[in-house]
């Protein structure tokens, strides 16, 4: 199975990359913008598939109004569409050949540093290849099943234009996962080879700008500074859309950066009179067509997320600033702003027309009080924002050494970026001196500020969602590491080639891991959902439910990543609840019962054992159960777990594995007493900070009362190992089994983490004994708890 | 539209790809020429080619520290977190 996906994705990404060429090509030639407009044809390749691949989706779009058409005729467009435009305009394939025959003189020209970029060159090419293979892996990334496959699977049911109640994330700009929509009847795999796709577009955009502005010799290490991102390995081969979005902004950037380099109010070519003259004569088309293409690259950025629009945002400041500065005189500024924002807005407007008349609101569900006061969503914005990070100008002035340094706060799902930024542009600023570049680089210096300030206060802020700001910065990055290595031999011969060399290395050796894993897959000894499972250990559990859920019935899953799970599953989880979902913020526990009955659900399934569910819910575990703060610090140990399972029976949330697990991820102390028992230290600042927006304790409240007295339960967990030995005596309750493995290291940790699914299938009784006056233990008593076991401990 | 493309093509003709490893110079590398925009209304003046910068041999030390400071810094940091993430998480 594995490798017939390796061919498959072969095939397609020729054939789909080959139809985008075309598209894209042909679009460039209708605007104007030939080989000469990019001096570069590698540059020029990648604009032109990422172009074609955003004209793909812009096809797509007006589609999605017509009811059934993806269900009935998605795949036979989508492969009749890939022919036709091969056929039409294959002549743009020359593009590429140009690319493989430079590549060829390159590689015949005797150059002094040769074989140190030809290194590099194998290197990337390498990592490009083995990230290609591991795109051709089942799709196992968290929020990918989560948003935009199980999207792209609504989509191709009920086309774009529709409202998704199961999904959160229905009102986001989908693009990329109208793209998809046709993919995901064939195999979700395809959808990350697509957006692999976008990853070789913006490695070619990245090579052909730095060979445009740079100086000889910096285009491998200008793609090598973004493509050693640790972020990116999750990136390349998955299907979220950070890519996608990353690869419009940079082809937005890098066509602004060529019309205000060389066209308006620049030309390289002054001592050619003959090509002067021609300039003026043609001066208007190309400026303006690349201000345009600029334009749509923008409209296609809007489509594709939210965080399109903060990019939007800034570049509408500092082109104006630029174009003023310029004096061009307002007429034409205005006329150049208008060529620039004009596409932009009619090539995304079709998202946010879809958003005002479904919900009243262009940027649902962000600024609900402003467009629909009456309207609350029910999702939950402002966790997102993370309040819990301060917003003081100090911060935003340490911000950008956080986001390079910081593991715990900003970093929640170990998306390190490079310290190439950190540590190059700032060396730039101060030595860099004056060329061509110069006035690009202080022009991404300020969209880097603005950039950052407007994430800092208007979105989670995560490196993730800056990736259109890192690709935008790594030229500038290198341009740094030109300049500083011009002075010094030190410099140049060693230490240089060691900052590129060792993250390409590092890099390589993650793909490769992630490569590793997979080859049982690839060589038919695992099958895809033993793949799955071993990121998503509910997954087999999850394939069990369809036959444990009746004829029209509805499924409620508190585990988010819904997209193998079956069709029209609403996603339930505390904090990223869907429309259709239970509000958890409901006091009483019985009218939770009875407004999910109402809604239809006949069972919710939870998955007790995910990592990411249970890391949150144990936090809020620690701040319900602990006894109270020693010297600024909170403390636990396991016969807390094991006295709360006797009083409340709800450890199977938290097990004493998780404990340690919480510890280890968290990096909290553990010590060790005189009587061998481990006691895990949690400083008080992560509790404040985790308890200012969490809400997960009323859930497991909600859960506890739900499992005991209004639901019947189903054991699935029958289907997994289920060594005897360790499970005899810890059944409880309905047959659930709860695995205590003592563990001497975190490989055996792991192990045990695999073992234990955890995954439960909860169906609603036809008429639920409803027990009200059962409640979980309230404030008073936890506190009368807690303080008997601070002083036990004491 | 066809004689912009071409027009555009002859005038880049000659510089080509692959890093930048060939010997033709871009042309652009050594003007320093002032010259009217397209639209008339303004002079604007094209750099001077690059030139090898000389520096004292302190501030080639103080950048290196800089330099290896940051990258020890953030990938010790780096490689411990990933020791955590691959033997928990995965």
């Amino acid at each position: 199975m594995g490798a017939i996906m390796i061919a498959i994705g072969i095939l397609y990404f020729v054939i789909f990359g080959l139809a985008a060429l075309c598209l894209g090509g042909a679009a460039l030639s209708r605007i104007g913008l030939g080989r000469g407009s990019f001096q570069s044809a590698r540059g020029k390749v990648g604009i032109e598939i990422a172009l074609g691949i955003g004209l793909w989706g812009l096809i797509y779009f007006p589609l999605s109004a017509i009811e059934g058409f993806w269900i009935t005729f998605g795949q036979p467009f989508f492969i009749v569409l890939m022919i036709l435009i091969i056929a039409r305009w294959h002549r743009h394939i020359e593009d590429l050949t140009e690319l493989f025959s430079n590549w060829r003189k390159y590689r015949r020209a005797s150059t002094q540093r040769k074989s140190f970029h030809s290194i590099l060159s194998v290197l990337l090419i390498i990592l490009l290849t083995v990230a290609f293979l591991n795109a051709c892996g089942p799709s196992r990334g968290w929020d990918e099943l989560v948003d935009h496959l199980p999207r792209a699977r609504f989509i191709a049911d009920n086309g774009a234009l529709a409202d998704d109640t199961s999904n959160p994330f229905s009102g986001y700009p989908a693009l990329c996962e109208l793209i998809f929509a046709p993919l995901t009847g064939l195999t979700s795999e395809l959808c990350a080879v697509t957006v692999f796709m976008f990853a070789v577009a913006l490695f070619l955009m990245l090579a052909g700008f730095a060979r445009t502005f740079l100086p000889p010799g910096w285009a491998n290490p200008t793609v090598i500074i973004l493509f050693s991102m640790p972020l990116m390995a999750d990136l390349m081969r998955s299907a979220l859309v950070d890519l996608p979005l990353s690869c419009f902004c940079f082809a937005a950037f890098y066509l602004i950066s060529i019309a205000l380099t060389y066209q308006i109010g620049e030309s390289p070519d002054s001592n050619n009179l003959e090509t002067n003259i021609q300039r003026q004569l043609n001066q208007d088309r190309p400026q303006s067509g690349m201000i345009f293409t600029a334009g749509i690259f923008l409209g296609f950025a809007m489509s594709v997320k939210y965080t399109g629009l903060l990019v939007a945002l800034s570049w509408v400041i500092m082109l104006t600033v630029t174009l003023l500065l310029k004096r061009l005189g307002i007429k034409r500024t205005v006329a150049l702003l208008i060529t620039f924002l004009l596409p932009a807005l009619v090539v995304s407007g079709g998202w946010y027309l879809r958003n005002l008349l479904l919900y009243g609101n262009p940027v649902y569900p962000f600024l609900e009080g402003f467009f629909n006061r009456e309207h609350n969503a029910a999702f939950d914005i402002y966790a997102f924002t993370r309040p819990e990070m301060h917003k003081s100008p100090l911060d935003i002035l340490l911000y950008p050494i956080r986001l390079t340094f910081d593991y715990k706060l900003i970093r929640n799902w170990y998306s390190a970026i490079t310290p190439a930024f950190l540590c190059f542009i700032p060396l730039g600023l101060i030595i860099g001196g004056r060329d061509k570049f110069r006035p690009i680089f202080n022009l991404t210096i300020w969209l880097g500020i603005i950039n950052l300030c407007l994430a800092f206060f208007m979105s989670p802020g995560h490196t993730r969602y800056l990736l259109p700001l890192w690709a935008i910065l790594a030229p500038s990055a290198a341009w740094g590491m030109a300049r500083v290595s011009d002075g010094s031999r030190f410099l140049r011969r060693f230490l240089i080639p060691a900052v590129l060399i060792i993250p390409l290395c590092l890099m390589l050796a993650q793909e490769g891991k992630l490569f590793v894993e997979l080859t049982p897959y690839f060589a038919g000894q695992e099958s895809r959902d033993d793949v799955i499972a071993q990121e998503m250990p509910s997954h087999i559990v999850a394939k069990k439910m369809k036959g444990h859920i009746p004829p029209g019935g509805k499924l409620l899953s508190i585990e988010p990543r819904v997209y193998y799970m079956p069709e029209g599953t609403v996603i339930g989880t505390p904090g990223i609840e869907a429309p259709d979902s239970p509000r958890w913020d409901e006091e009483n526990t019985a009218a939770l019962a009875v407004d999910m009955q109402a809604k239809g659900f006949t069972n919710i399934f939870i998955d007790s054992s995910s990592r990411q569910i249970k890391h949150a819910m144990a936090m809020d575990f620690f701040l319900a159960t602990i006894p109270a703060g020693v010297e600024g610090r909170y403390y636990c140990y396991e016969g807390i777990v094991e006295e709360m399972e006797k009083r409340y029976g709800i450890s199977h949330f938290f097990t004493k594995e998780d404990l340690y697990s919480l510890s280890a991820i968290g990096g909290f102390d553990i010590y060790k007493d005189a009587s061998g028992r481990d006691w895990h230290w949690v400083d008080k600042a992560t509790i404040e900070r985790r308890s200012k927006y969490s809400r997960n304790l009323r859930f497991i409240r909600h859960f506890w009362l739900l499992e005991r007295y209004l639901l019947e339960q189903v054991d699935l967990d029958d289907t997994l190992e289920n060594p005897a030995a360790e499970s005899s005596g810890n059944v409880r309750n309905g047959g659930a089994v709860l695995y205590r493995v003592n563990y001497s290291n975190l490989r055996d940790l792991r192990r045990a983490q695999k073992r234990h699914s955890g995954g439960r299938l909860l169906g609603l009784n036809n008429n639920p004994q409803l027990t009200p006056e059962i409640q979980f233990p309230n404030e008073d008593e936890l506190y009368l708890w807690k303080k008997q076991n601070a002083e036990g401990m004491i | 539209m066809m004689s912009n493309m071409e027009s555009n093509q002859e005038e880049f003709q000659g510089h080509e790809e692959g890093d930048g490893q060939l010997s033709i110079p871009a042309p652009e590398a050594a003007q320093d020429i002032e010259h009217p925009s397209p639209d008339g209304q303004t002079a604007v003046i094209t750099e001077p080619a690059d030139k090898e910068i000389k520096r004292p041999t302190w501030a080639a030390v103080l950048i290196s520290v800089w330099i290896i400071g940051i990258y020890i810094t953030f990938y010790y940091f780096l490689v411990t977190h990933w020791a955590v993430r691959y033997t928990i998480e995965r």
